[in-house]
């Protein structure tokens, strides 16, 4: 089925179309025919592909009998059954002014990596369950079939199995999951965040290119071996993939015939597209988009790769044979954005351009800038851009960076190649060859691009870990035990000296990465116990290689990470103690517990001598050393866990989004003078306004901490537009100098008058925050209110 | 040698080329009426009361052995005739209401703090500034800092009204790479008048400092009835032309971004127009200068 005859979805043509359908009937031929009339069905009564309730119930009722139908077979067949029934409860309709098809959603059950409500794997969304019960046009039937559902699920899903796995000691160190609702030292996350596809392999062969290798595995294994279900299974799954990419052709067709004018050839347009992308190689820029866009949201995966590199040539090609222009790729990139913008993975949806390692450098380079441009154009929170960089790199990108942030979009995030490549190579533990391709997913954790897993499937807050040692095991908030055995505080000596309170937190902290890292292996091994993964695994080295399925050990290097929260908090603190407690003695550690234990209430005085004590963020070396200190034991102990795991890496993460705030918010008060249940600081940042010595002190301290023991860290930085716009010159030489001196990373923010606004409210924030003033420049928040108000109208008009 | 310094700004973008980190001297001979340092006058250190931060709760009246410190009206009161800038009290004072402007310090410990940008300098061809106040206020002190500077490799810069015997001023030329040479009136009695010293001193030195080739930016603060005129304009431009020595001409608007900080001090703010200056105003100003001759004006 090339373009004639595409009026309506015909079933046995589909069949007839796809050259490898055997694999489909080989597998569930039951299901499958259910499937079939259902699509039918729906294909001749076309006006929706977003579920009704009860068609939904209907759906995972039977995705739940096809799961229970394959108890005794292996779980590849039965995970390529499942993807059959589940893809209808996740395609979404085509809306009006789109230019690719591939909008989703995630039925409430159902069968992924990652999805929502912390699941992996086989899983069950219990909030979106009860929606569907509280629906208005639910039926008592489909009311009875939830009951039966949610019962099965609750057991059977892939977390819950995993959980009824643990040890008593994983147990006793991560009582919960919960840390939105619960304080502790340490949590569990459940997802398989992280994956970053080689789309490069998928873009170059295309479906039918995935299929001719897979085939050539299955030959040389025997019929009837673990291995040829898998790689019949995978063939299987791409069937299904072709199966949506038609169904959306077909729902495109049906809109152009009752669109008209441009609306209409658009609609034929992106028809065609699904149709060749459906099986065959794209061959346009526009299909390759396509292709790379719909397979991501089928497999459910939030981060879209080196999309410069894997899309490069076919840009390149359209735009040297005259086909499309930059407007017109840009157009079709702001296309994308806008389904990315739908989807709304505000913590995902990471992009990665420039840097090493890329197959055709010009190429990508090119397609790099069109990408920033419609960044720049559209100015959504996604994709997230980021723009890897080194030296000898087109300084085009670079530039082009920079020209996009001056305009207050904080993207691209940038990263230097030069400090990062030695970085992963050191801390993975991989040569140089690999080390290239780390790429960052989700909130700034790095993974060798589609060669590594590293998801982060816990946390620990260095906060609560000081505060409960310095308590002995109490946690203040709920006077209730927490962390290390009670018995474990005896050798401390009641804390005579800093080194005994040091090597307390020292032991809280590591009793509990201890059980991090083995339930980070234990969640692989229940994710890899219950599926393949297959639309992600075909595009990770070496699962087809090895016939195995990512997590099953098919991946090349399964990696694993842990999200740290509060670190440069916990180094204040430290530096406090030290200095008022054990250096000065002007407080005891009694007082200060007292002191934090009552929020600073009646404390007001101390409070403030702790507050004075010297900050991580102003380049002072005895603040900067405490958290480098923090830093070197977190990391190195937490990387030692590769030696008690079976993961090839197990590595800290240093990262942004708002669990520092959420966590902050269980967390009682401070001995640095934060006040309880206050945000702690976001990732390698100083704590929000403790940094108050200019931005080349704060670029400094950023740079102490080791790079090459962790698997990522990020900074935020906050400029002034007027810095970019009127000293374009000196801002590149204070980035260039930050990079020399190994700055990794640096996520720029350029204020508006939002910010500024903003920091005449809460100028304790804004500390850095330097402001042009007629001759001079003076710190925002040493200007007084009246004249806050007046720079605003002054500066930013 | 030691000196008083009121404060160290890092990535100061507009005291000289490139990104500098300028150091404010404590101490200054003229009272220019429309000073915004009001804190960087009196060489000592100072202590500033901010009313608005006090919650009244008398914690730092105990800690003050001058009785300077008082109740008052059940509201803390500052008598900053007795007050000696011990700082004792700011350590009382939880919410910050009390602070001190100025501390005491040496050359090597400023410069040390100075150098970890050097890096920053040498890729901007910035360096270090000493600011005030005015540093020929404390020649001996400023003196080291800029030789320390220059042992360290650090391009120096100085920014001074020029007020001071010749010796020093051919003293800190040995040191200092450019000079932010102030010219606040060209009139010798509305100098005194506005400044509280008079022009010839500062002139002689600027002739000193040209003549023998050491480079220099012209600062010139334009304040609306007190310079605006077109004969001080007119001498900016023969400045300019005169010496080739001078780099650039920059025109300063006045501003009154400083002037809260009389208040904290326990000093009289200004009697002096304060209202804003348009852009237009000082782009006109700019112009006029221009129309003067003078080629070398900073935009």
């Amino acid at each position: 089925m090339k373009t004639k005859n595409t009026t309506s979805y015909n079933r046995r043509q589909f069949m007839k179309h796809l050259s490898k359908g055997a694999a489909i009937t080989l597998i569930m031929p039951s299901v499958l025919s259910q499937g079939l009339t259902s699509c039918q069905q729906r294909a001749e009564s076309f006006n929706t592909l977003a579920m009704q309730t009860n068609d939904l119930i209907k759906m995972m009722a039977e995705f739940t009998q096809v799961y229970k139908q394959h108890a005794a077979s292996d779980i590849y067949t039965r995970e390529a059954a499942c993807m059959k029934v589940q893809w209808r409860g996740i395609v979404q309709d085509i809306q009006p002014g789109d230019l690719f098809a591939g909008r989703s959603t995630q039925p409430p059950i159902g069968c992924r990596p990652q999805s929502n409500e912390g699941f992996l794997g086989y899983y069950i969304h219990k909030n979106a369950i009860k929606k569907l019960y509280n629906a208005p046009d639910i039926s008592a039937e489909s009311k009875k079939t939830l009951d039966e559902l949610v019962d099965f699920w609750n057991t059977e899903n892939t977390v819950a199995k995993t959980k009824k796995a643990f040890t008593p000691e994983m147990t006793a160190a991560l009582p919960s999951d919960d840390y939105v609702n619960e304080s502790g030292i340490a949590f569990t996350l459940w997802r398989m965040s992280g994956v970053q596809f080689d789309y490069g392999k998928l873009i170059r062969n295309g479906i039918v290119g995935l299929k001719a290798e897979i085939e050539d595995y299955r030959k040389q294994v025997d019929a009837g071996s673990d291995k040829h279900k898998f790689y019949t299974a995978a063939l299987s799954t791409l069937d299904t993939f072709s199966e949506v990419s038609l169904f959306y052709a077909e729902q495109a067709l049906k809109l152009a015939s009752q669109a008209g004018g441009g609306q209409k050839k658009e609609l034929q347009e992106m028809a065609a597209v699904l149709k060749n992308v459906a099986t065959e190689k794209p061959k346009s820029f526009r299909e390759g988009l396509q292709l790379m866009y719909l397979y991501n949201a089928l497999d459910g995966a939030r981060n879209y790769g080196r999309m410069d590199d894997s899309l490069g040539d076919l840009y390149t090609a359209d735009i040297e044979s005259g086909k499309i222009d930059e407007e017109e790729a840009i157009r079709l990139l702001t296309g994308i954005w806008k389904l990315m913008a739908a989807r709304n993975y505000r913590y995902d949806t990471r992009l990665i351009i420039g840097g090493k390692g890329r197959i055709n450098e010009a190429n990508a380079d090119k397609l790099a800038l069109a990408i920033m441009e419609t960044s720049k154009r559209v100015q959504d929170i996604v994709p997230q851009v980021a723009l890897r960089f080194y030296t000898g790199q087109n300084p085009a990108l670079y530039q082009k960076g920079l020209e996009v942030l001056a305009t207050g979009h904080p993207f691209p995030m940038l990263y230097n190649d030069d400090v990062n490549i030695p970085s992963v190579q050191a801390a993975f533990d991989v040569p140089y060859d690999e080390a290239i391709h780390a790429i960052q997913y989700g909130c700034g954790e790095y993974v060798l691009n589609h060669r590594s897993v590293g998801t982060p499937s816990g946390l620990i807050n260095l906060l609560q870990a000081l505060i409960v040692t310095i308590n002995k095991g109490i946690d203040p908030k709920t006077g209730k035990h927490m962390g290390m055995p009670a018995a474990n505080y005896a050798k401390y000596n009641d804390f005579k000296t800093f080194d005994d309170l040091f090597a307390a937190y020292k032991e809280q902290v590591e009793y509990h990465v201890v059980q991090l890292a083995k339930h980070e292996e234990l969640e692989y091994v229940f994710a890899g116990k219950d599926n393949a993964y297959f639309l992600s695994s075909i595009l990770m080295d070496d699962c087809l290689k090895n016939g195995k399925g990512m997590f099953e050990g098919g991946i090349r290097y399964m990696g694993g990470t842990l999200e740290s929260y509060g670190n440069s908090n916990t180094a204040d603190s430290f530096t406090a103690i030290k200095e008022l407690v054990y250096e000065k003695k002007k407080l005891t550690l009694e007082q200060v517990r007292q002191m934090i234990n009552a929020n600073f209430e009646g404390f007001a005085k101390e409070r403030k001598m702790l507050l004075d004590a010297p900050k991580y963020g102003n380049d002072n070396d005895t603040a900067d050393q405490m958290l480098v200190e923090i830093h070197n034991h977190l990391c190195h102990f937490t990387r030692q866990q590769r030696e008690n795991t079976g993961l090839h890496s197990y590595l800290v993460v240093i990262i942004n989004n708002d669990a520092n705030t959420v966590m902050g918010q269980q967390t009682p008060a401070s001995p640095d003078g934060r006040l309880a249940y206050t945000y702690m600081n976001p990732g390698n940042n100083p704590v929000g306004g403790a940094d108050k010595n200019g931005v080349t002190a704060f670029l400094n301290s950023l740079v102490k901490p080791s790079t090459a023991i962790h698997a990522g860290a990020v900074q935020n930085m906050k400029f002034s537009k007027e810095l970019f716009a009127e000293n374009r010159p000196m801002l590149e030489a204070l980035l260039q100098t930050y990079w020399q001196n190994g700055g990794a990373q640096a996520m720029l923010t350029v204020v508006s008058r939002g910010d500024l606004e903003d920091a005449m409210v809460h100028p304790e924030k804004y500390q850095n925050l330097i402001v042009r003033v007629g001759g001079f420049s003076e710190r925002f928040v040493n200007l007084p209110p009246e004249t806050h108000r007046e720079v605003l109208s002054r500066t930013l008009y | 040698m030691k000196g008083f310094v009121f404060d160290i700004q890092k990535f100061a973008l507009h005291d000289g080329p490139g990104i500098r980190t300028t150091v404010f001297l404590k101490g200054c001979e003229l009272r220019c009426q429309w000073c915004c340092n009001p804190e960087s006058q009196l060489q000592p250190p100072q202590l500033a009361f901010d009313v608005k931060k006090c919650t009244h709760c008398f914690e730092c009246i105990e800690s003050c052995r001058y009785g300077a410190l008082k109740k008052a009206e059940n509201k803390l009161s500052v008598d900053f005739e007795k007050c000696t800038g011990c700082g004792d009290c700011v350590s009382h004072c939880a919410p910050g209401a009390l602070k001190i402007f100025g501390y005491e310090t040496d050359a090597h410990s400023v410069i040390k703090e100075v150098a970890k940008d050097k890096a920053y300098f040498g890729n901007s061809g910035g360096g270090i500034t000493l600011s005030g106040g005015d540093p020929v206020f404390q020649p001996e002190f400023a003196f080291d800092l800029l030789q320390v500077a220059k042992e360290n490799g650090i391009h120096t810069c100085i920014e001074t009204s020029g007020h001071c015997k010749p010796e020093i001023i051919a003293k800190l030329a040995t040191v200092t790479d450019l000079f932010l040479f102030d010219f606040k009136h060209y009139k010798n009695a509305d100098h005194v008048k506005f400044t509280g010293v008079p022009n010839d001193i500062l002139l002689a030195n600027l002739d000193f400092l040209c003549r023998n080739n050491h480079k220099v930016i012209l600062r010139c603060p334009i304040i609306p009835g007190v310079n605006d005129s077109l004969e001080h304009f007119k001498a900016i431009a023969e400045l300019s032309k005169k010496y080739d020595s001078i780099q650039m001409v920059e025109v300063m608007p006045f501003h009154d971004w400083g002037f809260h900080k009389y208040e904290l001090l326990g000093m009289k703010r200004p009697d002096i127009d304060s209202s804003t200056i348009p852009k237009e105003t000082a782009a006109k100003w700019r112009d006029g200068l221009k129309k003067l001759g003078c080629t070398k004006i900073k935009i």
